[in-house]
């Protein structure tokens, strides 16, 4: 993916010792840039300088912007991940490059002095805008740029502002052609510039490409509707590269690529143009120009306004740790088809043990109309029968006085008890709901869970209750014939409010000889379904805790790699080598490989095809179904047809079945996809770990064993 | 077709039969085995024959576990290995996630052997030798103490090897409506338990986080699970509030009964076990009245018998019929007490493995011993047979291929018989070669 011109070919278990520093410098020069056009990438950075070296002037004090911006960075004590990151210089090379080419002409003393005050308001600015969870944009930059023009006028040579030299750009400038918008980015102009540019855009993400287009074309309906018949000018150019920045910024950075987010950059393309031709008057009165200044304002207005979404979808929230549309994409495709589209976590099975869903949603019975999202539980035995012996009293039901069990963490909200349980096929529908424990999980989610046995509820309103804690016990009372568990997730507190489709999450399921987990299911009628019963060796076993170390060899090419658990800011835990970084997530019921970035050769890659999900389940054999991304087996021209999963999802993964196999001391898990097999062979008893691809004849296999304490200072 | 003869058969008529129409058994033919003919079998691997189905072994297995899981949060089934340590028996059920529970050093080694990791294995017995204890403690395994002479010869071992290993100690009760178990472990109604608990805590040179007890073998009475594991929550309870020990674990043993029918016994095992469901409700009731809502320790079952009788079978051949003297009818087959020891506590059921004709009569099975008290089954109705017939002895899973004896006969091939009807050899027939390769001649004869 991205960063690749940094890769260094070296065996990853040689010491790294030069390499950091080499990288930490092209970092900090470099995604200053690369930023610019809301990339971190590097390659793209180098393309944006090399537009400002079509004008050296622009690019020295550029360049002179970056040496001060990183100095007062790291003096500040900012950190070094602010240097690395280039956000905050990236002000600084735009505050420079709109005083270096801007009308007033400027000294390079200018140049410096805004380089750091662009700095300081890129902090401040950050600060204050993350407590609303929003980007700076290039307010920091605009404001820091503002100051340096107020101050040029101070000097003796200033002469007054017109309204076209308010755009920065002179208008001699324009008219040349479209390559001046991208070019416009920079605060330069030219054909050589804008392809430069474009090819920075393009290298980072074809996507964004087309985002960037498509928000020109935003202008292009402005300016029809607004100015139709008024010459093209500065103006027009001003909300071009504003509604290119805003179109790119919200279509692919800050929404997921999609359909809708493409129909989002054209329309956020022409507000951006809209709210350029409305300020521009002001900025004439004020005599500051623009700069980029709508297309901040268009960008977080948006941004603010779409979060009062019912439901956020088309376009959904991008995670804000992707690196570029693709990644984003390919993010919240894999989230939303591994782990489901609900907005919330997904309850437990309420109950220890196999039971059968013997009414479902929409059932033949009760669960009608605004009820038809319930369940009803019991068990039955070997024999089809709910109960054992005569089946003529409650406590001969095989799931009479069971306990019964929290579906979410939450706080006990209304608790019914004293209605006494109903002989067999007695029925008692004046009290439909019998004893029931109504438990609150944060704004508008309940759960429910009725016909409890009289007097088992061990707990009260406004007790807090973990997942899994017991209630009460299965009962006949209510409206129950023959003792079973009701359980539905509803809106409001009150019993008989309206019921929601809620799923319970890591479900495993008996049918005939096979047993399927599934992560996320609404459980159909007839369905055997039981929780997880959770095997502690296996997650000892690929617990990978934090600060572990783990060798992955290939025994065919005799490739090594070193790998160490780390838990980064946000509390991803990695496994993380001098390669790639394989994301982890090891809850109570499995491990989840998420995600895998890094370079193509990393062995950590045949991880995540090998074992996406291992269930720590005690079952003897199961079967599951998870997806991975395409990427990990196909090369970079694979990259360029990314843009038809905008419109195609699904067409970036493959779905995986996944079949496990425990014996003595160890679980194999064999995968079939469309195009390859893998094979897992994890060890229980702290052995090594054996992984294999097979694709066609070819098969690869990746031995992952923990590292010893004594190995690991010789590698340290 | 011509009729077949039957055999002309005096009846003594019986007064105060059960039923006015008198016993009239009805016989259920066993002619295959998970659908493959038993015929098939017999002229495959020879007669007699022990079958296992892997199939039942496990259902049977699921099913506890099932049951477990339905009452119990944190749970673990030890594999009781000397109810049956057949390699491929073990594999199976370490398939379904049993851990292995062994009473022995060579238990020990082959649960090792197969490949099972130290921390899955549950090291019980009154007889631990220093050096079975070093390797466990090596392997990780969990071991469970019988008496102070143990607790010394572990602090020993471990002293020695510079660790602190986590540990268990076996308790009995007497107050149990089982016969008396008390000769493994130290008593808990007397104050002998706690008394070496404290004084393992005092030495420190173990950390106690197992309270282990085994009720007794063949236990119908359900309700002891009840009393058992309350009375051993209440000691782990007791140790965590004056010693801080906190008992992570709580070893309910096995003892399940099987649905075999003990000599004893009057109404049919089939009727008379407690279901897993029972059992299993029984301990968590005990549990829940000693530690009600709070959390509770991970719960360990070793039920051997109950899991694995089912699952196998005995085909013998007819070799002769006699009459004794007692009027009865005596039918001698190829195989006795030597394969199936288990006859002498249970009433096994015998099925024909073929079609028969005719009046069922009062018949003793016996064995090919040169010994009186080889009977296979004493007294059960059964129609005629002839010499070259098959029977079926049922239920004979547990404990027979561990305590079987090699006497004046060689003991025969054990055959699995798998999910699709495929089936292989698990243990191959002895030879004489077998036999005599362990023996030695002294030079001076």
């Amino acid at each position: 993916m991205a960063l690749s011109s940094t890769r260094v070919k070296t065996r990853a278990h040689v010491g790294p010792t030069v390499r950091p520093t080499v990288r930490a410098l092209l970092e900090g020069g470099l995604r200053p840039f690369s930023q610019i056009v809301l990339s971190r990438n590097l390659v793209t950075g180098g393309f944006v300088l090399a537009a400002l070296c079509t004008f050296p002037r622009a690019a020295g004090a550029a360049l002179v912007a970056v040496a001060v911006a990183q100095g007062c960075t790291l003096g500040l004590g900012f950190g070094r991940n602010a240097a690395r990151d280039g956000v905050y210089a990236s002000a600084a090379v735009l505050t420079a490059l709109a005083a270096v080419t801007g009308p007033d002409g400027s000294s390079w003393a200018l140049v410096i002095a805004g380089a750091a005050l662009a700095v300081l308001f890129a902090a401040a600015f950050s600060h204050l805008l993350a407590k609303h969870a929003l980007p700076a944009l290039s307010l920091p930059f605009v404001a820091a740029a503002w100051v340096v023009q107020l101050t040029a006028r101070l000097a003796p040579h200033a002469d007054g502002a017109t309204m076209d030299h308010l755009a920065v750009i002179p208008v001699e400038w324009f008219g040349t052609g479209w390559l001046d918008v991208p070019a416009a980015v920079l605060y330069v102009h030219g054909t050589i510039a804008g392809l430069l540019v474009l090819a920075a855009i393009a290298w980072h993400s074809r996507i964004a490409l087309l985002l960037a287009v498509v928000g020109v074309m935003g202008t292009v309906l402005a300016h029809a509707g607004l100015r139709s018949g008024v010459d093209i000018g500065p103006t027009d150019l001003t909300a071009a590269f504003n509604a290119l920045l805003t179109a790119m910024a919200l279509g692919g950075v800050f929404f997921v690529p999609h359909p809708a987010s493409v129909l989002l950059a054209f329309v956020s393309g022409a507000l951006a143009s809209v709210v350029t031709y409305a300020l521009f008057p002001l900025s004439g009165v004020l005599s500051l120009p623009l700069l980029s200044l709508p297309f901040a304002l268009t960008a977080l207005l948006v941004m603010t306004a779409l979060r009062m979404r019912e439901r956020d979808r088309n376009p959904s929230t991008a995670l804000l740790t992707a690196t570029s549309p693709e990644d984003a994409l390919e993010r919240y495709l894999m989230r939303v088809r591994r782990f489901g589209e609900f907005a919330w976590l997904p309850f437990r099975l309420p109950f220890r043990g196999t039971w059968t869903v013997t009414q479902g949603h929409n059932g033949a019975h009760t669960h009608k109309g605004p009820w038809r999202h319930a369940f009803d539980f019991e068990i039955l035995g070997a024999d089809g029968n709910a109960w054992e012996g005569e089946g003529r009293e409650p406590r001969d039901f095989r799931c009479y006085n069971l306990p019964v069990l929290a579906a979410g963490t939450g706080t006990v909200e209304s608790v019914r008890d004293g209605v006494p349980d109903n002989a067999i096929g007695g029925m008692n529908a004046r009290e439909n709901w019998g004893n029931t424990v109504v438990i609150a999980h944060g704004s508008d989610l309940y759960s429910v869970y009725s016909h409890l046995k009289p007097g088992s509820i061990a707990v009260k309103a406004g007790d807090p209750i973990r997942a899994g804690a017991e209630l009460g016990r299965c009962g006949n009372s209510g409206r129950s014939l023959v003792p079973h568990l009701h359980f539905h997730v509803q809106r409001g507190p009150s019993l008989g409010s309206e019921t929601l489709a809620a799923d319970f999450g890591d479900v495993v399921s008996r049918a005939d000889r096979t047993v399927t987990i599934s992560h996320r299911v609404i459980p159909a009628e007839g369905a055997r379904v039981r929780p997880i019963m959770r095997d502690e060796a296996l997650a000892g076993a690929l617990a990978f805790a934090p600060g572990s170390q783990w060798v992955l060899t290939d025994p065919a090419s005799s490739a090594t790699e070193v790998a160490r658990v780390e838990v980064d800011l946000w509390g991803r835990r990695a496994l993380r080598s001098a390669r790639g970084a394989l994301y982890l997530e090891s809850y109570e019921n499995a491990l989840v490989v998420v995600a895998f970035d890094g370079a193509h050769d990393s062995l950590l890659r045949y991880v995540l095809l090998a074992m996406a999900r291992v269930p720590f389940d005690q079952e003897g054999t199961m079967q599951w179904t998870d997806r991975v991304p395409r990427r990990l087996l196909f090369a970079w021209p694979w990259a360029f047809l990314d843009l038809l999963t905008v419109v195609a999802p699904g067409f970036n993964d493959w779905e995986v079945h996944y079949a496990s196999r425990r014996s003595e001391g160890a679980l194999a898990i064999e995968g079939r996809s469309d195009s390859f097999r893998t094979a897992a062979q994890l060890s229980l008893a702290g052995n090594a770990h054996r992984l294999s691809i097979t694709r066609g004849s070819v098969e690869r296999v990746i031995m992952l064993a923990p590292q010893d304490n004594d190995q690991r200072s010789e590698v340290s | 077709m011509k009729p077949r003869y039957e055999r002309p058969v005096i009846v003594r008529h019986q007064v105060g039969s059960i039923s006015k129409f008198g016993s009239r058994p009805s016989i259920r033919v066993y002619d295959k085995f998970e659908g493959v003919p038993i015929a098939d079998l017999v002229s495959a691997y020879g007669s007699p024959l022990i079958l296992f189905s892997e199939r039942l072994l496990r259902e049977r297995m699921r099913e506890l576990r099932d049951q477990m899981a339905t009452r119990i949060p944190r749970f673990t089934i030890g594999w009781s290995y000397k109810t049956n340590y057949l390699g491929a028996v073990c594999r199976v059920l370490h398939q379904e996630g049993a851990w292995a529970e062994v009473v022995s050093g060579l238990e020990m080694q082959m649960a090792l052997r197969l490949g099972m990791p130290g921390h899955q294995i549950l090291f019980n017995g009154p007889a631990k030798t220093d050096a079975e204890l070093e390797m466990a403690f090596t392997k990780g395994a969990h071991v469970q103490m019988d008496h102070m002479d143990e607790v010394a010869l572990v602090e020993k071992v471990a002293e020695r090897m510079g660790i602190r290993p986590k540990v268990g100690i076996r308790v009995n009760m007497t107050e149990l409506p089982t016969q008396s178990w008390d000769r493994f472990g130290f008593n808990l109604e007397n104050g002998s338990a706690l008394e070496a608990a404290r004084r393992i805590v005092r030495r420190g040179v173990l950390e106690i986080d197992t309270l282990h007890i085994h009720v007794g073998t063949f236990v119908q009475d359900a309700d002891a699970y009840r009393l058992a594991a309350k009375g051993i929550a209440n000691l782990a309870k007791q140790l965590r509030d004056e010693s801080n020990v906190s008992i992570d674990t709580i070893d309910m043993g096995g003892g399940f009964a099987s649905r075999n029918t003990l000599q004893s016994q009057y109404l049919p095992g089939e009727q008379a076990t407690p279901s897993f469901s029972q059992y299993v409700e029984k301990i968590a009731a005990g549990l829940d009245e000693a530690y009600g809502g709070a959390e509770w320790p991970r719960i360990v079952l070793e039920t051997g018998r109950a899991i694995v009788d089912d699952s196998g079978i005995l085909v013998a051949s007819v070799v002769g019929n006699k009459r004794l003297t007692d009027g009865r009818r005596a039918v001698i087959i190829d195989a006795g007490v030597n394969l199936l020891p288990t006859a002498w506590w249970y009433r096994h059921d015998v099925f024909p493995a073929q079609d028969v004709h005719g009046t069922a009569e009062p018949t003793v099975f016996v064995g090919p011993l040169c010994m009186n008290i080889d009977v296979v089954r004493d007294r059960i109705l059964f129609p005629a047979l002839k010499a070259g017939d098959r029977v079926v002895v049922g239920r004979i899973g547990a404990y027979n291929v561990t305590q079987w004896m090699q006497f004046i006969t060689a003991r025969p091939n054990v055959v699995m018989v798998g999910l699709d009807g495929n089936h292989a050899i698990i243990r191959r027939a002895e030879t004489v070669e077998t036999l005599v390769q362990q023996e030695e001649m002294p030079a001076w004869l």
